[in-house]
């Protein structure tokens, strides 16, 4: 198809911004690179100087690769702060902003454009070649939430190509297979997946993880981090030492690397064997119940597709194409923390009695 | 009571929707609401989504539940304007309706199943996931910033 004014606008704009990292790169005495193992994908990030480095890797750390030649995605990073590089201006207007900051006329079938509001952070992708662009003002002002799930559009819309699906979900399990843990932010996602390192359970994740529908339902690790509500936190013993923002719970939530801490509790994939949708209840212990598939997708699509720019039509398809396999349920919490765990892995036995031999 | 002879699409792309198991799934993506229907509701949508004229509809779901044929038009003209106003159906300019003959015919043995009057329930908790504040300051080369800066 021939090219359209936006497709070439887009990726003019996409090489001119490219350009600028590599004289940052240049000014740094070269790039720093870092290789990641993420959902079986073997992904680089190449920073232009060390500024940014300490608040986009500890997230990944457990995913930690050997160097490769050839990853199949390569992000580029960088700050106009410690390199000196400023940034070009904007070719476009404020109103060209919109929800969740998409670039409208910068995003073509391959050049993903973003401006990530709050976060301040310009996300670039090109998906005929591989690349994304990172690039924030300064490092030392980056929002503890981006640095609990760093890059998470530029993983959304590249591993969304390549059959995996970016989720605001939590997951734990067991060797034999883990749970996707679904809900709105405040519905018991985090207090479950923490109150499981109390156990020997396996984690996944704690705010967001990848999936994988075919050719059988798998969850993949994508950050080590938990988040919680500072008054929260300090109810599990295992995470309230480990708070790494502990200084800053009066305006953050409290964020904690779990793979510093508990390194052999993380696994960087499980096959899915259920969907629990927890829920803050007052009884006295936790019970789960069946729900039904459309209850779960309730729980999962909205709160998902909500904070996603582009593709949400490919990605809703994804989400129910993994929730209809796998049965669901409702876990009430109760007011013992201590018994999640076992409720969890009450779930999981059950759910094994349901699946397909 | 008019009848109602229009033929209704999904409002897509803004809208998305699934049925599963007897239950539709249906969420706005530009305005951040979430709806679910289920029994003759879901029924409802899924032959909207086939784009069966209403009145056909309303004799499909006669032909189906037991219920008086006045309840059942008024509960599925009900419906239907409930979806129109939250834009989640947009009329089809197409005056070729399809044939339901067919469909009521397989049916023509069936039990009637006992009419629940279908409701819509929406959901607009998630909602300020979309409710971003519009660019306050730009800084010298025209980039948005937050001034909120120890976040």
């Amino acid at each position: 198809m021939p090219e359209s004014a936006n497709d070439k606008k887009a990726l003019q704009f996409f090489n001119q911004i490219h350009d600028l990292y590599r004289q940052a790169a240049q000014v740094a005495g070269g790039p720093l690179t870092y290789y990641y193992a993420i959902a079986g994908k073997n992904v680089c990030l190449s920073f232009a100087g060390p500024a940014l480095v300490d608040y986009i890797t500890p997230a990944l750390s457990h995913l930690a690769a050997a160097p490769s030649d050839l990853p199949e995605l390569t992000i580029y990073l960088w700050d106009s702060d410690s390199t000196n590089i400023r940034m070009r201006p904007p070719p476009w207007g404020r109103d060209a902003f919109s929800y969740h900051g998409e670039i409208s006329e910068y995003n073509t079938g391959t050049i993903y454009t973003l401006f990530q509001q709050g976060e301040d952070t310009l996300n670039l992708l090109d998906t005929d070649r591989n690349i994304g662009i990172f690039w924030r003002r300064d490092a030392k002002t980056i929002p503890y939430y981006t640095v609990g799930a760093p890059l998470r559009s530029m993983f959304h819309w590249w591993m969304n190509k390549h059959g995996r699906q970016l989720l605001h979900a939590a997951s734990v399990g067991t060797a034999h297979g883990a749970a996707l843990i679904v809900g709105k932010g405040g519905s018991g996602k985090s207090t479950t997946a923490v109150a499981c390192l109390d156990s020997d359970m396996i984690y996944i994740g704690d705010d967001y993880v990848l999936t994988a529908p075919e050719p059988a339902p798998h969850v993949f690790s994508l950050y080590n981090t938990a988040k919680l509500d500072g008054d929260h936190a300090r109810r599990f013993a295992g995470i309230e030492p480990i708070i790494a923002n502990k200084n800053r719970l009066d305006t953050e939530k409290a964020i904690a690397f779990i793979y510093q801490f508990y390194p052999r509790r993380i696994r960087a994939f499980l096959p899915l064997n259920a969907i629990i949708v927890p829920r803050v209840s007052k009884g006295k212990k936790a019970e789960y119940f069946r729900i039904s598939k459309a209850e779960a997708i309730a729980a999962l699509a909205p709160s998902t597709l909500f904070q996603l720019p582009r593709d949400r039509e490919h990605s809703f398809q994804m989400m129910t194409s993994l929730v209809k396999q796998l049965p669901c349920y409702r876990l009430d919490l109760g007011c013992d923390i201590s018994g999640i765990p076992a409720a969890v892995e009450a779930v999981l036995f059950d759910a094994g009695k349901q699946m397909p031999l | 009571m008019n009848i109602d002879t229009n033929i209704y699409q999904v409002n897509s792309p803004s809208v998305i929707n699934e049925t599963i198991e007897g239950e539709s799934v249906i969420i706005n993506l530009e305005l951040g609401f979430y709806y679910s229907l289920e029994g003759a509701g879901a029924e409802i949508w899924d032959l909207l989504l086939k784009q069966i004229p209403v009145s056909a509809i309303i004799d499909i779901v006669k032909h189906k539940y037991n219920a008086h044929p006045d309840e059942i038009s008024t509960s599925v003209n009900g419906l239907v304007n409930e979806l129109i106003e939250e834009k989640l159906i947009v009329p089809v300019d197409n005056e070729a309706g399809k044939n339901v003959s067919k469909i009521i015919e397989s049916d023509h043995n069936a039990l009637k199943i006992e009419f629940v009057t279908p409701k819509l329930h929406k959901f607009s908790d998630m909602q300020d996931l979309l409710l971003l504040d519009p660019i306050h300051e730009v800084d010298e080369a025209g980039w948005p910033y937050s001034k909120d800066e120890h976040k």
